[in-house]
């Protein structure tokens, strides 16, 4: 439906009106003949479409043939176009539909004793066969039938989509049928009312087929075939021969391997025709006989006799070797065959699947129900007869015969059940000759008069499984077969659970392939597409008809009274009396029965109050037949549904055009309900705008201005929404109901923060004598508005001594209050909020005193901008109690005091004020792990990463601190906790976020943090080397932090340090001076007095002087090395041994006496080294030669 | 100049003249200017024989150490000339305890011409340990002739370690010279 409403509302208005127009016309015309589309199976109507008019179409209706996009057959005219295309395009793999049913003569054709009458307009016409005229009973000519030829060797699919064509008319001999040469696949046709007469071959639907499948197809109507016998010559081609002829008589039997079905037939003559061939001409003495007839080279032509044969006797023989060849030979029957069927004549191959016939059948040889004659194979599956099925020789209720099939041939699900008349008769098969396949029959039955379900059975394998017959003697008339067909009771069969139980037909689910069946109690079941019961009234109502009884109904409403009449189906049927019983419910079957208050039916009845309703019809035909016909659900409603939308305080529930503002603050969500207890509550859509529609305009806006109501309508974005609500009933009453304008704005609180410094805090937890701000603007489009109170809003009573300042960032100026009393004079009791208006603050920094806010709209070319700052300082605030979940924000009134601009609900924000103190420590804390102590006096960059912050017990903050620094203090001490003084100090920097420290006078490094932020950074303690006065010994780094005059952290961090022997850069000299008489080459064996000046300058504590003799390792220049020998093996003189050959200078003079005589020819060095007691500070070496 | 007067502070050559007959020959004391041309005596020799030597005893060498030291052989004394050919023969003696290059060249009006370097590659003497370097010449008679040589020493930068400091080495120059047998 809604797709429906979306297409049309896509149309321009003269499209709607031209469909408005079709739609009125088409209720006046099918006001007696639409069919109702609530259910299958009502399909006795004529359904209201022109009949043909015999032109062709120049096209299809559309499409491309494709799949999915079939070639659309509309009407008559292009069922034309389709005959006439196929007579050069057989369509192989091309798609057809038919998109509507097709008439192509309106009138009825009934077929009697006394002759073929057509029926038009109440009027019977007296069909003339010989000029396709009808004409009156006086012989007048009232009109011609619309015929067309045969759709011929179609190889495509047509797909009815369930339309009918109606009135089919051929009469021709030959092949007779809808197709002809069918090897398509043809679904989902009705063929009614259908006069194919004259054929000698012919079927409603096809003449014949090869390799078909008919599948839902129902047809209705006569095939009459043609009354006069005559002789047809049908041919089997046979292979050609080529045989070598001697002088000897050769005989060779030649297989005619002929497939012509010929049952039943009266054969005139068979024939054996072809060309004989003889190489070189050489003919002399050749003789060829066929059957003992002598044939000569050329075509030939032997009589083979009235009967079939299988095979002929070529006999050859010639003087002189010769070959011969036979060609273009053919086998020719001649004969009387006429097969006709209600759906296929002769098919080969062909499936059959879920058909119906309802045609009567006559023929001169065959007759069949849904085929004359079979061969090669055949499927009938989920089928049935209901025609009377009449033929001079072979009758089948189903099939006629079956004959020459290879091929598997199976009938299943299926049965007959009418009278069959010929010689040879069977209600599934009459026939089954010479067939190679295997046949199976499978729960299948017949009905029929004629007693067997199969007729003759030679040279045929069948098998019989669950199959029946209810009348006769035996289920097979001759032949032998495997299985047993069972009699059975028309009762039995007629019964719901039995049927299901034993035939296994299984119930009708939609668009199952299987389950096709629709079960009545008391009734054969029939397939779901069949029209049951011929119904022959309808029941009318508005644009509904309904001419069946059913259990499965659909709802209709109207929302004005119910009109209803009973009419004929067919005025040339009409009922004998019709009554109504008009039901507030669905009657079950005996329900109905047990009806006792029928209404006679005479005139159309109307239904005023408002109920719901099925109207039950009983029809008497003129044979006193009973049947039962009834409408869908009908329910008058005339009472439009109620509606209620609400919200949080409010509730609308009609239309109205004086529209209220509604301000709010928060997103709203609005529930809508709906009543309707007659016709029940069809559909709730809604429209959400901020226009004011009256209900003319809400039944004029599109569908898809709607949107399907489900659970709920919420209005999160800021705007002014008024929502209107539409509620439809199912008997179209439609109630419409709105809110008022919903306002969705406001001041926004872009941050809370405590303190009046942004930023600076994470928490809104504050103590006494702390701060508490909040950001907060508007900045929209907006219409002008004067007389307004701005108003700072709490949500609680700011206690005495709080000070309010305001930052109003438009105007550019400060403004402050003092809460001076601790009276309620705010409101707050009654309003449950104190209210502070800005109109009682006090400007900042005016030149003129007592200056007050002055009240501004802040409106500037449609935009109002309002942007402030409002701090709470409670500094000086008597604060007795804690003030938990304390807000603060802003509203803005009219002249009336109505608030139209709150703040937003989810922009404000809670803090807490608490009355007690809550002084915060420092805290200082290094993860640094003093693995190894900082070297002085080296070069060294140590890493440390220091967190330091303000604490509080709870977490709470005083923001009093607010605008105080933290710093860092950084100190080196020794070992006894004295402070290194800053003249030590000048190789060590302190290097944070890339500045510099050095030590101050106080001797301690400074570094200024960002205010009291918590801090968790790193820096860096960088030493260089130097030659400082520092003793050697361990050290110590002291970090705390402070704020200055007020906090001092008595914890601190400690990294290690340490000044090392070796890292002390010692600055002296040693002089060690040779006297003038010192020789440096020494003679062997002689004794030398050196004497050297010596001595140290230094800071050293305890200098020492040593000297040491070396001898040269080698004599060369490339090795340098030299060896500790004792001195004192070379000389005589008293030397002061230190250590190991190591002696003591213990006067800035030293001599010695050097005795070569036990020295080699070598190089040697005297040593001098200055030690700071045992640490060797530095050498100064002396060399000689001694040679 | 200055540096080269640097270089005569911190190192100080001590040249032990002797004189003998026969050859007469220039040496450079350490006190005077590091002249090459800078001739003093020529030795005068007559006697064959006699054995002259300049001794060279170095010491606070340290590298970068640069000098050459010119001498000269002569067959006259003032107006005496050698009425006899000699042959002479110059042996360079150092104990090469320091890695000095020792370079001898014969300084004529055509340039210096390399004679020989005295490096450890020439064998040691068993006995007294040095390394010894020999150069042999004639001289002939009646003419006065003066043969110039200098002694290039030299302590290459690339000995800069400090073992390298204040080192002690010397270096002898023996002068032989015998009558030419046949004049």
């Amino acid at each position: 439906m809604k797709e429906i409403k979306k297409l049309v509302n896509k149309l321009s208005n003269i499209q709607k009106l031209e469909i408005i127009a079709v739609i009125i016309i088409s209720i006046v015309f099918i006001n007696f003949v639409l069919p109702t589309f609530a259910r299958f199976k009502n399909r006795n109507s004529i359904v209201n479409v022109t009949s043909w008019d015999g032109t062709v179409s120049s096209s299809y209706r559309k499409g491309d043939g494709t799949k999915s996009n079939p070639y659309v057959i509309s009407n008559g005219n292009e069922l034309a176009f389709f005959e006439y295309n196929l007579r050069t395009n057989d369509y192989a793999n091309t798609y057809f539909e038919i998109s509507s049913d097709i008439i192509l003569n309106p009138g009825i054709f009934n077929v009697t004793d006394a002759g073929i009458f057509y029926i038009l307009d109440s009027n019977e016409y007296v069909v003339d066969l010989n000029t396709n005229e009808y004409k009156t009973k006086d012989g007048v000519v009232a009109g011609s039938f619309k015929t067309l030829d045969s759709l011929k060797n179609f190889k495509g699919t047509l797909n009815g989509t369930l339309h009918t064509i109606h009135g089919l008319y051929m009469n021709k001999k030959g092949n007779n049928g809808l197709f002809d040469s069918l090897e398509g696949e043809i679904n989902n046709l009705y063929v009614k009312n259908a006069l194919i007469n004259g054929g000698d071959t012919s079927g409603i639907i096809a003449a014949n087929s090869n390799n078909a499948t008919l599948k839902n197809i129902m047809v209705e109507g006569n095939v009459i075939g043609n009354s006069e016998a005559y002789n047809k010559t049908v041919s089997t081609n046979i292979q050609n021969q080529n045989f070598e002829v001697t002088n000897n008589i050769t005989n060779k039997t030649i297989n005619i391997q002929n497939n012509i079905p010929t049952k039943g037939a009266i054969i005139s003559k068979t024939t054996l025709t072809g060309v004989l061939e003889v190489d070189n001409n050489n003919t002399e003495n050749l003789n060829v006989k066929i059957n003992d007839n002598v044939i000569q080279p050329g075509v030939f032509s032997i009589e083979m006799g009235n009967y079939i044969s299988d095979n002929f006797t070529l006999t050859m023989s010639s003087n002189t070797t010769s070959n011969i060849t036979l060609s273009e030979l053919k086998y020719n029957v001649v004969y009387e065959y006429s097969v006709n069927a209600g759906l296929v004549g002769i098919s080969n191959n062909t499936k059959f699947i879920n058909t119906i016939n309802k045609a009567n059948v006559s023929s001169l040889t065959i007759s069949g129900g849904i085929t004359g004659v079979a061969i090669k194979g055949i499927n009938i599956t989920n089928s049935y007869n209901n025609g009377n099925i009449i033929s001079n020789n072979i009758a089948g209720g189903l099939v006629g015969n079956i004959e020459n099939a290879n091929n598997l041939m199976n009938i299943t699900n299926s049965y007959n059940t009418n009278d069959i008349n010929g010689t040879l008769t069977g209600g599934i098969v009459a026939n089954l000759s010479n067939n190679t396949g295997a046949m199976n029959i499978s729960y299948s039955f017949t009905t029929g008069n004629d007693g067997y379900a199969v007729g003759n059975i030679e040279n045929t394998s069948l098998n019989v499984d669950n199959s029946y017959y209810v009348f006769g003697n035996s289920g097979v008339n001759t032949g032998e077969y495997v299985g047993i067909f069972v009699q059975n009771s028309l009762a039995n069969l007629e019964t719901n659970s039995y049927f299901k139980e034993y035939l296994k037909y299984s119930e009708y689910i939609k668009d199952s392939e299987n389950n096709v069946w629709v079960y009545e109690e008391n009734e054969l079941p029939i397939l779901f597409f069949d029209d049951i019961k011929n119904a022959i009234a309808t029941i009318h109502s508005s644009l509904y008809s309904w001419n069946n009884l059913s259990y499965e109904l659909d709802k209709i409403g109207f929302k004005n009274n119910i009109t209803f009449s009973i009419t004929n189906v067919d005025d040339n049927n009409p009922y004998k009396s019709a009554e109504f019983y008009v039901s507030n419910k669905i009657l079950t079957k005996d329900e109905i029965l047990a009806i006792s208050e029928w209404n006679p039916y005479q005139t159309i009845q109307t239904i005023t109050d408002n109920g719901i309703y099925v109207i039950y019809a009983r029809i008497t035909d003129q044979y006193d037949n009973v049947s039962y016909i009834n409408s869908d659900i009908l329910t008058l409603d005339n009472v439009k549904p109620l509606i209620s939308i609400t919200t949080d305080g409010f509730e609308w529930t009609n239309l109205k055009e004086s529209i209220n503002n509604t301000y709010v603050d928060k997103t709203l969500d609005l529930v809508v309900s709906a009543n309707d207890d007659i016709s029940g509550i069809k559909s709730i859509e809604y429209y959400i705008t901020n226009e004011v529609l009256k209900e003319n305009d809400l039944d004029q806006l599109p569908s898809t201005y709607f949107k399907e109501y489900d659970k709920g309508i919420s209005i999160n974005q800021l705007g002014k929404y008024i929502i209107y609500v539409k509620v439809s009933d199912y008997s179209g009453n439609i109630s419409y109901a709105n809110t008022d304008r919903i306002i969705l704005d406001g001041y926004e609180i872009t941050k809370l923060y405590a303190g009046s410094n942004k930023g600076t805090y994470d928490t809104t937890n504050i103590s006494r004598n702390s701060q508490i701000s909040i950001d907060i603007s508007y900045n929209n489009e907006s219409e002008e508005i004067n007389n307004l109170s701005h108003n700072l809003v709490t949500n609680f009573l700011l206690p005495i001594g709080t000070k309010i300042t305001l930052i109003d960032f438009i105007k550019n100026k400060v403004y402050t209050y003092k809460i001076s009393t601790s009276e309620d004079i705010y409101g707050y009791a009654e309003n449950n909020k104190a209210t502070y208006p800005f109109t009682e603050f006090d400007e900042v920094g005016s030149i003129s005193k007592n200056i007050k806010y002055k009240e501004d709209n802040y409106y500037d070319l449609g935009k109002v901008d309002e942007d402030y700052t409002i701090t709470l300082d409670f500094s000086d605030a008597t604060i007795s109690k804690n003030y938990l979940d304390s807000k603060i924000y802003m509203e803005l009134l009219d002249t009336n005091s109505n608030i139209i601009r709150p703040t937003l609900y989810n922009t404000i924000n809670t803090f807490n004020l608490y009355s007690g103190e809550n002084n915060p420590l420092l805290s200082i804390s290094s993860d640094y792990k003093n693995e190894t102590s900082i070297e002085l006096n080296s070069n060294s960059q140590t890493n440390i990463q220091v967190n330091s912050k303000l604490v509080y017990s709870q977490d709470i903050i005083d923001t009093s601190y607010e605008n105080d620094e933290m710093e860092l203090g950084i100190k080196l001490v020794d070992e006894n906790d004295s402070i290194v003084t800053s003249d030590n100090l000048n190789n060590i920097i302190v290097k944070y976020k890339d500045k510099e420290y050095h030590a101050g006078i106080d001797n301690i490094f400074h570094i200024k943090l960002d205010g009291i932020k918590d801090v968790n950074d790193s820096l860096q303690i960088i030493t260089y080397e130097n030659d400082n006065s520092l003793k050697i010994g361990n050290y110590y780094f002291k970090l705390f932090n402070y704020i200055s005059n007020k906090l001092v952290n008595n914890n601190e961090i400690t990294i290690n340090a340490k000044l090392t022997r070796e890292k002390i850069k010692y600055k002296y000299e040693l002089n060690v001076n040779d006297d003038k008489n010192n020789l440096k080459i020494l003679e062997r064996n002689n004794t030398y007095k050196m004497k050297y000046n010596v001595d140290q300058v230094s800071k050293i504590d305890n200098p020492k002087i040593r000297v040491s003799l070396y001898r040269k390792n080698e004599l060369t220049a490339t090795n340098q090395d030299y060896t500790l020998i004792p001195l004192k093996d070379y000389t005589s003189d008293n030397l002061d041994e230190f250590i190991n050959s190591i002696y003591n200078v213990n006067t800035n003079e030293f001599t010695i006496n050097i005795n070569t005589t036990n020295m080699d020819i070598n190089g040697y060095k005297l040593v001098f080294t200055l030690y700071d007691d045992t640490y060797v500070v530095g050498n100064v070496e002396k060399y000689f030669i001694v040679r | 100049m200055k540096t080269k007067y640097r270089i005569l502070i911190t190192l100080s050559v001590l040249i032990v003249i002797t004189f003998s007959s026969g050859l007469t020959y220039s040496f450079f004391h350490s006190k005077t200017t590091m002249n090459a041309n800078n001739k003093n005596i020529a030795k005068f020799i007559f006697n064959t024989n006699e054995l002259d030597s300049i001794d060279l005893p170095l010491k606070d060498l340290k590298p970068g150490f640069h000098e050459s030291y010119p001498f000269s052989i002569t067959n006259s004394k003032e107006s005496i000339i050698s009425d006899v050919t000699i042959d002479y023969k110059l042996s360079i003696k150092t104990f090469h305890l320091v890695p000095l290059v020792i370079k001898l060249y014969s300084v004529t009006d055509k340039g210096d011409s390399l004679l020989l370097t005295c490096d450890e590659s020439y064998t040691r003497d068993e006995l007294t340990k040095e390394i010894i370097c020999n150069y042999s010449k004639t001289m002939e008679h009646s003419n006065k002739q003066v043969d110039n040589y200098k002694l290039d020493v030299e302590f290459p930068n690339s000995f800069n370690g400090t073992e390298y400091s204040n080192l002690v080495d010397y270096i002898n120059i023996d002068i032989t010279s015998s009558q030419k047998i046949g004049g």
